[in-house]
């Protein structure tokens, strides 16, 4: 668990993607989310749409970096 | 070939040359703000924060760090107020990026002649060249960045930067930081890079980093009552304009796209096949960063560090390309996939190498291509122009060709001043000097060469007047009252109620070009008489 505090722990690729997995998931929630919140905002709107699409090719990009298991990020 | 290539380059850098040395003769403001920075750099020399209230006389604030100004003091003492040093300033930090930029490109590579194309390739942008030599902050910010990068890259065989390197580094990250704002996107990326490398330092450092800074950052709030923050934070947030950044990063890949092909490369070679260096990360936040050239008052110059970053990176995978260096780890999970690919590549080894020579050099010669600018009069310059079957971009506004063509956003700079353009800001300057009232400018080298005081900064009113945080009540009252001679306009930049105010109490008189641009001479209305009303 605290292994990544340690001073030689190295961030590996596969960790590298689930981090960019999990960014680019909350980037899409949160532009849902700000949508649900404030329906009244005018529609979806380009920063709305340029987030989620951010968020959803870090989440595809992540995904092709678990294969690359334990190699250092 | 990559001599020719090596000779577009140095012909570009002699053009920027020409046009920096133009622009320090010129006693005026080139680019709308300069002057401010100026007025910004007489404050400090003279103890003064330029942060200060802007709703009581001179209405004037400053929404920049101090950290350029503050360089310059020494010329402010010396020289009084003056354009000249400013943008020698800006100017010699552009060729320390570049430089910075040659030397990281050689320190990997070990390939001179690309080394050099690398830095030159910075210095030959489009963007970089009409933003350089100006007497603004921004280039120096970037230099700072670049340096600080390239100090923090450590040897491939480190891990993590040595202790020396990261105070250094930081140190500069800082002065970055201190000199732009928009300096945070580089220290973010330098941090994300030493938390891929090890967190817990990655952690360690960041808390020191954020110490610092923010001691300083409550230093300066604190000895401006708040004013500080108010003008570098809260009059920061304009209004964001997405068509405009579209149109920038489109403009932006356009100019430099052969080496952001090759930039890119080299980042998804690191992802996939080796570590991720300093200078990938970077290049990705950079570009991301970039798109705050969409914020109302920003533009193309947002795109300088991806610039540096581009530059660097592509010049890292072009020398590798030349000597062969790119390579699949035999350790690598996908080896025996490739195995095809990596067997076919090392039996044709020699004839990559040769198609490597003639692709390399030809990809910096679309880059030459791509970016081409230069003054189409003068000495060698018309000569030149009528050979390439090139006029002016701007008409008969200015002597420029630009091939960048122009975006919402876009500087529409890059000529060089003549003695025309010196003797009409000359004109406006001695109209400016007339009575013993002050002006109101919209920009401070008419009243800094007529030697009054400056009054008001007019984005940075527009700005906090935007976001709620500025009351022009007392200086309608000064318009209403006549108390400033004459109105200069050149955009008309003032928040609408201080534009009203002056469109009921001052009247058209005389409109002077200068560089291209209109400036309307407002002055009084005699007898009480409204004004023209013109909005």
């Amino acid at each position: 668990m605290w292994r990544w505090l340690d001073n030689d722990f190295t961030l590996t690729k596969r960790q590298l993607g689930g981090l960019l997995i999990a960014a680019g998931t909350l980037a899409v929630v949160a532009m849902l989310a700000a949508e649900v919140l404030d329906a009244d905002s005018g529609g979806f709107g380009l920063v709305q749409r340029a987030g989620t699409a951010f968020g959803i090719l870090s989440v595809l990009f992540g995904w092709t970096l678990l294969p690359l298991g334990d190699r250092p990020a | 070939m990559l001599g020719l290539a090596l000779g577009v380059m140095i012909a570009y850098f002699a053009i920027y040359v020409a046009y920096a040395a133009g622009l320090m003769r010129f006693p005026f403001d080139y680019d709308q703000g300069e002057g401010f920075e100026l007025v910004d750099t007489i404050m400090l020399s003279e103890g003064q924060w330029p942060y200060r209230d802007a709703e009581v006389y001179p209405f004037y604030a400053s929404n920049y760090p101090p950290l350029y100004h503050v360089m310059l003091i020494p010329f402010a003492w010396l020289f009084g107020p003056a354009y000249w040093y400013g943008r020698l300033v800006g100017f010699l930090g552009t060729l320390v990026t570049a430089g910075a930029l040659g030397y990281a490109v050689w320190r990997s590579e070990r390939h001179r002649t690309i080394a050099a194309l690398a830095g030159l390739a910075f210095l030959a942008s489009n963007t970089v060249y009409h933003v350089g030599p100006l007497f603004r902050q921004h280039m120096t910010m970037v230099m700072f960045e670049t340096l600080a990068i390239v100090v923090l890259a450590s040897a491939p065989e480190r891990p993590f930067p040595t202790r020396r390197r990261l105070i250094v580094g930081l140190a500069l990250l800082l002065a970055a930081g201190y000199t732009k704002q928009l300096a945070l996107a580089t220290c973010v990326a330098a941090f994300v890079w030493l938390f891929l490398r090890s967190p817990r330092r990655a952690l360690a450092w960041g808390v020191l980093f954020a110490a610092v800074a923010g001691g300083l950052f409550a230093w300066i709030h604190l000895a401006t009552d708040g004013q500080w923050t108010l003008h570098i934070i809260a009059a920061n947030v304009n209004e964001f304009m997405a068509q405009q950044a579209i149109d920038l990063y489109r403009q932006w890949f356009r100019l430099h796209a052969p080496l952001i092909l090759l930039a890119a490369l080299l980042a998804l070679y690191e992802v996939y096949f080796t570590r991720l260096s300093i200078y990938s990360v970077w290049w990705v936040l950079a570009v991301a960063n970039s798109a705050l050239s969409g914020k109302w008052g920003a533009g193309d110059s947002y795109f300088a560090t991806a610039i540096a970053a581009t530059c660097l990176l592509s010049g890292i995978a072009a020398a590798r390309t030349l000597r062969g260096g790119w390579a699949i780890p035999d350790d690598h999970p996908f080896a025996a996939r490739l195995a095809g690919l990596r067997a076919w590549m090392a039996g044709r080894r020699a004839g990559l190498l040769s198609a490597a020579a003639i692709v390399i050099p030809l990809l910096y010669l679309w880059y030459g291509a791509s970016v081409l600018h230069l003054p189409t009069e003068g000495p060698v310059f018309e000569q030149v122009a009528n050979t390439l079957g090139v006029e002016s971009s701007y008409g008969d506004r200015y002597a420029f060709y630009d091939s960048a063509g122009w975006v919402p956003g876009y500087a529409t700079i890059g000529h060089i001043p003549t003695q025309a353009d010196i003797d009409a800001g000359k004109r406006i300057s001695a109209i400016v000097a007339a009575g013993d009232l002050p002006a109101l400018s919209e920009e401070a080298g008419f009243s800094l060469y007529a030697e009054k005081e400056v009054i008001t900064n007019p984005t940075q009113l527009k700005n906090l007047y935007e976001n709620g945080q500025y009351d022009p009540a007392a200086l309608i009252d000064a318009i209403e009252a006549h108390a400033f001679n004459v109105v200069v306009f050149r955009a008309q930049f003032y928040p609408p109620p201080v534009l009203t105010a002056i469109y009921d109490a001052y009247t058209p008189s005389e409109t002077i070009t200068m560089n291209g641009f209109a400036y309307e001479i407002w002055r009084p209305n005699t007898d009480g008489a409204e004004g023209t009303g013109a909005d």
